[in-house]
């Protein structure tokens, strides 16, 4: 309930931020406070000190260019549920509940990477790429190399996220499912889908996972079954039996791991239906 | 009757719907200091802890002693073992991290069957781990089990589970220099006071219960930090505050139920229950007496309220209340009645599935008859009034309406019955006053939180005095505003605080009427009280309230009365619950969609209030059945905040129906019964009896989590 003593940082710029950062390797970025302050209030972690970075405008924006949306790392839940973005705005729509969703932001789920996490699983499926900001300049890294571990984004000393850029894709169909206990919780399983069809056939398609793995996966396999096909009952079975192979989750208080195992199985089939019909 | 009976609005509700309550937190004194606590990791240890400047330990508060804090052997991860006393709570929970404490870890047993063999003892000063034993016996159960066609035999475990109220405990003591003054979330500040006034030797202590966020039974004990708290207040000499954090709440107090029955039951072909047999195990925690003495009588009301609302005549029961190296259990909602109804109402839908027998019916072919009235249970539990069959009949149409609402072989309707002990004594007080400017002030010696009692007790004294609520003040929580009083738990309050609030009321119409004779040179016989005021019977001159309470002033006529209503026997109120549930069966996620609940609990005082109870209890033992639970490793609670322990949002919870029916009255002055308890005592089985339907198969532990589901 109470934090460690810290020190705290207001800087006046993303450089400024940047620069005290790399400076003071164990100070921590604060962004929307939704993961960051309960574990201070755990005293899991002791920062010396907290860099607000919440005066930051020049990281809150959403803009779409050249058939890219590119999100500014300090936009909310709130915000991209109501960007009415492919995919991600649905994921947004399932995260915690209505405070957290005014308060997260992407920029800080992603530094954060919890495995369980809603947003890692769409992010997988849309190939997205991080635009990383540090004292020596900016660099982009795909979102799966950028996550590369539970709790261990890629970042050095000084580095901030800047943004994370998403394909428009256009004339694609959507679903993300979410099997929680109760609502506001985090994910059990989670499975992003991500579809276009033409004529019926099915011509790209994209299965993220997540809450079964160290940090989200895409299960490509059960992807290849689909892709080129019309995709019937029996398909989509197989499809989602494939998905089931990439999940290796762990038993803990939200189900045991052959629980989970199966469940992606249900929910990879449930979000196939759901961005088929929708 | 203008007021009993309708849905009054609360009166409560003004200030704490502009957030001018004020909760223990809220209480402030200049100069205080706060306590924190460091807490047992090992659930069974010797445990020294480095002296140092403002920590304080078992040695300080009881030397030699283990309880409340203790000198040296811990017995349950989670107990408070040394208090350090800082400016702020910041500063305090520094502190806790700079003390140096040294376990020995000893063996410990967490298993009540187990420890029942004594092999190991869970604290050292025992002699054995069992701390209590009875033995229910009624008619000749071993006998006509061997004579019955049909016998079930199970085991039945109602896991542990954690009050969880929104505010957590908390106190603020402050020694003046002569008294002791303490204010606690409390369930009641006058069996705090004597629980204080013995630990502490000492008499002069005034007891504030403020505004108290829920308790559902945590509260009623006095727990270990309230005696330390208020040792220290005195020993320092200035104000000390606690309050814990939830986790600590979680680690260390609420925790309930965790009883278990093996039993075998004897039953006739056409589904008539002939004996029961079997032996209840509650699982007691660590040996803390307050809560143990306080849960080993909710065992024993598990074991005695075994046989429901059935004509079931020959019963061979034997209760353990067992001491094991988890947290102590204490009371919560329903306190040993939950258990019973979920043994028995598990019993009486797997005799129906056994027989092939609609569960209704079985229950309709079980249930004491009104000529039997008042029935006397085989271990010696009087249900006084009441017609089970009628209540049946009503739930059946109710029962066959739901069942038309089925969609799909995933939704499934479920019922349980229950029967209840409510309204206990030993006896309740109420005072009774009027202000010179003619304020009728009502204060209880019950000590509500939540429940709404204070707008049933305007409505009584109201109705009683024939005059408008509005005039009416209701206090209560404080230990120097009247004599005394015992509390609010057992849904006794509306029931034995409203009779004595009734015959206070009364008492005060009788000095009205005197001091308007008197006023009037009229003999008492003379006059009359009508409408709030008195009149000549002859002459027809009246005088208005405020004018006799005026008069009775000048005369020198004392206006304040305080009753004391003695209770000789508890009330029992009964009724059907019932719940459509929806299975997903492929992820085995249970949804309670409509839930229809008939009471009978006698004279209802307020509907709108007595709905709202029958609302939160049900919703509570729903959750139990499907999500919660106290999930230990090696003794440490894993589940200690509410993002682990799954309490329901407005997301699962059901539409509900409540219907009443008044057919069987108490025989106290109000006419009524309990209900705080209702809704949770029934609601459990409820639900696992529409799940077992559904799934046409046997549970032996809850809560039905989606891998149970699937199975």
């Amino acid at each position: 309930m109470y934090p460690p003593k810290f020190g705290y940082v207001i800087p006046d710029s993303v450089n400024e931020a940047n620069e005290f950062l790399e400076k003071h390797e164990d100070a921590k970025a604060l962004a929307g406070g939704h993961s960051l302050i309960p574990m201070l209030k755990l005293r899991i972690l002791r920062p010396s000190y907290l860099v607000e970075l919440k005066g930051l405008n020049e990281l809150h924006y959403i803009r779409k260019e050249d058939g890219k949306i590119r999100i500014g790392a300090l936009t909310t839940h709130y915000e991209i549920v109501k960007g009415n973005l492919p995919l991600l705005s649905q994921a947004g729509s399932t995260v915690a509940d209505p405070q957290v969703r005014n308060m997260g932001t992407i920029g800080g789920v992603i530094s954060h990477l919890d495995p369980a996490a809603d947003y890692p699983a769409s992010l997988m499926a849309m190939d997205a790429v991080v635009k990383i900001k540090g004292t020596s300049g900016e660099r982009e890294e795909p979102f799966k190399d950028f996550a590369k571990d539970m709790f261990s984004p890629d970042l050095n000393p000084g580095e901030i996220v800047k943004e994370v850029i998403i394909p428009e894709f256009p004339g694609y169909t959507f679903s993300y499912k979410k099997l929680e206990r109760r609502a506001g919780d985090y994910a059990i399983v989670g499975v992003a889908v991500l579809l276009k069809k033409d004529s019926g056939v099915i011509k790209d398609v994209r299965i993220g996972l997540t809450a079964v793995n160290n940090k989200a996966v895409r299960a490509y396999e059960a992807e290849k079954i689909l892709l080129d096909k019309s995709p019937d009952e029996k398909l989509i079975e197989e499809a989602a039996e494939k998905a089931m192979g990439y999940a290796n989750p762990t038993s803990d208080i939200r189900g045991s791991a052959e629980y989970k195992k199966k469940m992606t199985k249900v929910m990879t089939k449930r979000a196939i239906l759901e961005a088929l019909n929708r | 009757m203008k007021y009993v009976g309708k849905p009054i609005k609360r009166l409560e509700d003004p200030k704490l719907i502009t957030g001018r309550g004020s909760f223990v937190d809220d209480v402030q004194l200049p100069g205080t200091y706060y306590v924190a606590f460091l807490r047992s990791e090992y659930p069974h240890a010797l445990v020294s802890v480095k002296p140092g400047p403002n920590i304080f330990t078992g040695f300080d508060i009881n030397p030699g002693k283990d309880f409340p804090i203790p000198s040296r052997e811990v017995t349950y991860a989670g107990q408070p073992i040394a208090a350090v006393v800082a400016r702020d709570r910041y500063e305090a929970y520094d502190l806790l991290e700079s003390i140096e404490v040294n376990y020995e870890p000893l063996r410990h047993e967490l298993d009540p069957f187990n420890a029942m063999e004594d092999k190991v003892k869970v604290y050292s000063k025992l002699e054995s781990n069992i701390y209590a034993k009875k033995e229910f016996v009624g008619g000749e159960a071993k006998k006509e089990l061997e004579e019955s066609p049909v016998v079930l035999t199970g085991e039945l475990h109602n896991q542990r589970v954690i009050a969880s109220p929104m505010e957590t405990r908390g106190i603020l003591a402050w020694f003046d220099g002569n008294r002791l003054n303490v204010w606690s979330s409390t369930q009641s500040a006058h069996y705090l006071r004597r629980n204080l006034v013995s630990f502490l030797g000492i008499q002069n202590i005034r007891v504030i219960q403020p505004d108290v966020g829920g308790a559902f039974g945590s509260k009623i004990i006095t727990h270990p930090e309230e005696y330390a708290v208020s040792f220290l207040a005195l020993k320092l000499g200035i104000p000390l505050k606690w309050i814990p954090t939830r986790r600590e709440e979680m680690l260390s107090a609420g925790h309930g139920r965790d009883k278990w029955l093996r039993y075998k039951v004897g039953v006739k072909r056409d589904g008539t229950i002939t004996a029961i047999f079997g032996s209840v195990v509650g699982n007691l925690g660590a040996p803390y007496r307050d809560a143990n003495d306080d849960d080993s009588g909710n065992v024993m009301s598990a074991a005695r309220m075994l046989p429901g609302p059935y004509r079931i005549k020959h019963g061979y029961v034997t209760a353990y209340s067992v001491n094991t190296n988890l947290p102590p259990t204490t009371s919560y909602r329903g306190a040993g009645r939950p258990e019973a109804t979920y043994f028995i109402e598990s019993i009486m839908d797997e005799v129906a599935m056994e027989l092939k027998l609609d569960p209704l019916e079985v229950r309709a072919r079980n249930v004491v008859r009104p000529e039997e009235m008042p029935y006397t249970n085989p271990f010696g539990i009087t249900y006084d009034t009441g017609n089970y069959p009628e209540l049946l009949s009503i739930a059946r149409s109710h029962y066959e309406q739901l069942k038309a609402e089925i969609r799909g072989e995933n939704q499934c309707v479920g019922l349980a019955m229950y029967v209840e002990i409510t309204a206990f004594g030993p006896w309740e007080t109420a005072r009774v006053y009027a202000k010179y400017d003619g304020r009728i002030i009502v204060v209880t010696g019950t000590g509500p939180h939540g429940q709404g009692d204070a707008t049933a007790f305007a409505q009584i004294a109201a109705d009683t005095l024939e005059i408008p609520m509005e005039l009416i003040e209701v206090k209560w929580g404080d230990t120097d505003i009247i004599e005394d009083g015992i509390g609010t738990w057992g849904s006794r309050t509306v029931t034995v605080g409203g009779s004595a609030v009734l015959m206070a009321a009364q008492e005060l119409k009788k000095k009205l009427i005197e001091a308007g004779a008197k006023a009037m040179e009229a003999d008492v016989e003379e006059v009359e009280f009508t409408e709030g005021k008195i009149r000549h019977k002859k002459t027809g001159k009246t005088m208005e309230l405020i004018e006799v309470i005026k008069s009775a002033y000048k005369l020198g006529i004392s206006l304040d009365v305080t009753t004391v209503y003695p209770v000789k026997k508890p009330t029992s109120p009964y009724g059907v619950h019932m719940a459509l549930i929806e299975i997903d069966k492929e992820t085995g996620t249970v949804r309670v969609k409509r839930y229809i609940a008939i009471d009978d609990v006698g004279n209802v005082i307020n509907p709108l209030l007595a709905e709202g109870q029958i609302h939160g209890g049900s919703l509570q033992g729903i959750s139990q059945a499907l999500y919660e639970t106290a999930e230990f490793s090696d003794g440490v609670l894993q589940n200690a905040t509410f993002g682990d322990y799954a309490l329901p949002t407005a997301m699962e919870s059901p539409r509900f129906t409540w219907k009443f029916i008044t057919n069987g009255t108490s025989p106290h002055p109000t006419g009524s019964k309990g209900i705080g308890e209702a809704g949770t005592v029934v609601g459990t089985p409820a639900v696992i009896n529409a799940i077992r339907g559904c799934l046409k198969s046997k549970f032996s532990t809850m809560p039905i989590n989606f891998e149970t589901a699937l199975r």
